[in-house]
């Protein structure tokens, strides 16, 4: 299983890259203001489908479960840019920048405890 | 031509980021409930990506490295999704550790994209090293 699961995520992840890719540069046309809505959305979009995978895939399929959950939603969502955004946003407004973080986590945290009481209890 | 080749940078800098990730979240593995892996994957990324960043500005890396290193690794090596589902999960069964797993990564993680973006020494413009020579024949 060790070595399934380092290839599932690798290949999950690569198309989960691309996607972001593509969903980010095309959120970012569309985006006129300093706020980074591209990778707040991915990041919320991408939590929210962990979570569902989580609740209904761990048991039932675990190697679909990490393609999907490790793989495609780890490498779709992004802690990295999430965190050099947050820097450059510092520099425009600092209420933005506390605004982008908070919000990016407490909604995260939010949609898993709701997916997780829906589904699970 | 130019965004393919793009796109091709970020689906083999995704793969290698995404195994990257699994390999070390299992070597680091966790601590009691706190995901240790996962918390030292996402620093380790800012910090990286805030010096790709800072690299690419210096040395006007070619786009397609750029973003094959950056969206491609940097990007499928962190994950917000399992930060966030995995916080969750230690907020429930272990809530202080879950807090501290919560805080540490929000404030630490901008923390260490800024520490990359200083990671390199400025580099000297023609008139400061005139300076320095100067200072040094002086």
């Amino acid at each position: 299983m060790n070595d399934a699961v380092l290839w599932l995520t690798t290949g999950g992840s690569a198309i989960g890259a691309v996607l972001r890719y593509l969903v980010g540069q095309f959120i970012g046309k569309v985006n006129k203001t300093p706020f980074p809505w591209g990778t707040w959305i991915i990041n919320m979009v991408g939590t929210l489908c962990l979570a569902l995978f989580t609740a209904r895939l761990v048991h039932e399929d675990p190697h679909l479960f990490v393609l999907l959950g490790a793989g495609f939603c780890g490498g779709f969502t992004t802690f990295s840019s999430f965190s050099t955004e947050t820097v450059a946003l510092w520099r425009v407004s600092r209420s933005l920048a506390i605004a982008y973080v908070a919000s990016s986590v407490l909604l995260g945290l939010a949609i898993a405890a709701v997916v997780d009481f829906v589904l699970r209890h | 031509m130019d965004e393919a080749k793009k796109i091709a940078a970020v689906l083999v800098g995704g793969a290698l980021g995404g195994g990257l990730r699994d390999l070390v979240d299992v070597a680091v593995g966790q601590v009691h409930l706190f995901p240790l892996g996962i918390f030292v994957i996402n620093l380790t990324g800012a910090f990286l990506l805030g010096l790709i960043q800072q690299l690419a500005v210096r040395h006007a890396l070619p786009h397609w490295l750029v973003a094959g290193l950056g969206p491609g690794v940097m990007g499928g090596y962190t994950t917000f999704s399992t930060f966030a589902v995995g916080a969750w999960e230690a907020l429930r069964l272990a809530p202080w550790q879950g807090v501290w797993y919560v805080v540490l990564t929000a404030v630490l993680g901008p923390l260490c994209a800024w520490l990359g973006t200083k990671a390199i020494p400025a580099q000297a413009t023609p008139e400061e090293e005139w300076e320095a020579e100067e200072e040094v024949s002086l």
